[in-house]
């Protein structure tokens, strides 16, 4: 597999969920790859798995919050290996889960520090070494939330709307560059995330673990809630040049919740 | 670059109708490189022959089936003969289509609209269906419908074709729906400015209309693309072999705009 043989991108978020994923993905394709989360833990035991494997990979312990710490996440990636054609930014913190009533808005700034600005700083740091080369690649991963609005999730979904429209403004500003800038938009995504919703509603409405888990499939065309893994595999076609001249736009992996 | 589409539909077999020399073929030779047999449907057997002499060369099968989609039986026969030779069918993509006369429906009346609406809609929805049936028989499939910037920005004298495209691409959805329990997805792509002799026809038209060059319009209209270019239809078909691929086996009733940046969607 070699769709992304002789690159090198640098993934935020990678924790055991998209990030994850999409760092195997990459690395299978061929891509040499930086790996920043906040902890350095789970980052050296994905990184290790990647080298184990005949891989490329770095972690890179970062606070995509702070302006200094990117730059040095970015540098570090280019004089370690060699370059920079592909930034995924897949971090995000979650919301508060609070209805705009109950709010504590200093709370929401937190979710907009890190899902838009932190994002946003890491993009800001990464364009100089992206520039460098004769194409480069921005992909955000945006939410369901986005898409279908739910009562307490107004800083979540704002965050990652405020996100993907930045993503279209920054694919006019860098298309002179050959910088394409996309958003893969996931639906639900199985893992610890679906669990706990689960387990919530079971409770709450006492009703069997499975059947809400079935509520959820019966939502999906396609039958079944996508994996991280296929997630990941949106973020490496807009990584790669099978989407060479798509910019500015947005591609829902979500089993055809619903449809955009 | 060949090697980007390598094994991503490995041992796969894809009818594509509309196969002439632009975006057919091209949807043809991507799909073979990636590994995939190919059937090939359009009015013209000539121009099957060759594109099918090329697919060959690849080193893959390929069939030409002469087919009109506006007619069912021709329709049944493409699918037929491909679960025949090749043993069933696993990737439609329905390129063929009939271009606007660009007049307005004023003048031209129902009846242009209509006609349109024959082939973009009603014979690809036949073919469709036909398809439908293979796939189901091989337990799943991917349906790619390509569609139109014109679905997203309007134009002039093109309302018949916009309409037809965009009645396809609700209909997609809701194939997406009714599909999605038996595993066959079914996605669009939205092309932008396709660069082909066409478009260089249309500019060379357009300069002397302008009294400008060629490469002056060239420019401006490349230039309204955030990428600044205007690319083939072979690079379009790429994005189309990430649907056709098990890559995209998440992804259903959604459309890709594959237009350099020309409009956000």
């Amino acid at each position: 597999m070699t769709l992304l043989e002789g690159t090198v991108a640098l993934i935020s978020g990678v924790g055991p969920g998209v990030g994850r994923s999409t760092a195997r993905a990459f690395a299978r394709e061929g891509a040499a790859v930086a790996l920043v989360a906040r902890s350095s833990g789970f980052l050296d035991e994905v990184a290790d798995e990647i080298t184990a494997a005949g891989g490329r990979a770095l972690a890179l312990p970062t606070d995509i919050t702070d302006e200094s710490q990117c730059r040095a996440a970015v540098d570090r990636t280019v004089s370690d290996l060699g370059a920079l054609d592909c930034l995924v930014n897949s971090a995000f913190r979650p919301g508060a889960q609070t209805t705009f009533l109950d709010a504590d808005l200093s709370r929401w700034r937190k979710t907009f520090k890190v899902n838009v600005f932190g994002a946003l700083r890491l993009t800001r740091a990464a364009i100089p070494a992206l520039t460098q080369r004769d194409t480069g690649s921005i992909v955000f991963v945006g939410s369901m939330a986005m898409r279908r609005a739910r009562s307490a999730d107004a800083d979540y979904a704002a965050s990652k709307a405020a996100l993907y429209t930045a993503a279209q403004v920054l694919a006019k500003e860098l298309g002179d560059r050959q910088i394409r800038v996309n958003t893969v938009v996931p639906g639900w995504i199985d893992g610890p995330n679906v669990a706990l919703y689960v387990d919530w509603q079971s409770s709450s409405r006492s009703v069997a673990p499975e059947e809400v888990r079935a509520e959820i499939e019966s939502g999906i065309p396609l039958g079944r809630i996508p994996t991280p893994e296929e997630i990941a595999e949106a973020i490496v076609f807009f990584a790669s040049d099978l989407s060479r001249w798509v910019t500015g736009q947005g591609l829902d992996a979500n089993g055809g919740e619903y449809m955009h | 670059m060949s090697e980007l589409e390598d094994g991503l539909l490995e041992g796969r077999i894809a009818v594509v109708s509309g196969v002439g020399p632009g975006m057919g073929r091209d949807l043809a030779l991507v799909f073979a490189r990636a590994g995939a047999d190919v059937v090939l449907g359009a009015r013209r057997a000539d121009r099957l022959d060759a594109v099918a002499s090329e697919v060959e060369a690849l080193g893959r099968r390929a069939l030409a089936v002469p087919t009109d989609i506006t007619d069912p039986d021709a329709c049944a026969t493409l699918v037929e003969t491909s679960e025949r030779e090749l043993g069933g069918v696993d990737v439609l993509v329905n390129n063929a289509f009939a271009e606007d006369p660009f007049v307005s429906i004023e003048d031209g009346g129902v009846e242009v609209w209509e006609q349109v609406f024959e082939v973009n809609l009603w014979g690809t929805l036949q073919l469709t269906r036909c398809a439908v049936e293979a796939m189901r028989r091989r337990g799943g499939g991917s349906i790619v419908m390509i569609s139109t910037l014109s679905t997203r920005v309007v134009n002039p004298l093109l309302g018949g074709y916009a309409a037809s495209k965009r009645a396809l691409m609700s209909a997609s959805q809701s194939l997406a729906l009714e599909l999605g329990p038996v595993g066959i997805r079914v996605n669009s792509i939205a092309p932008g400015h396709i660069w082909g002799p066409s478009l260089e026809w249309y500019f060379e038209k357009l300069a002397k209309q302008r009294g400008v060059t060629p490469q002056d319009v060239y420019e401006d209209i490349a230039g309204q693309n955030c990428l600044g270019h205007i690319h083939t239809s072979e690079d379009v078909a790429r994005a189309a072999l990430f649907f056709a691929s098990d890559r995209s086996r998440a992804i259903t009733g959604q459309t890709l705009d594959v237009n350099a940046g020309r409009y956000f969607h």
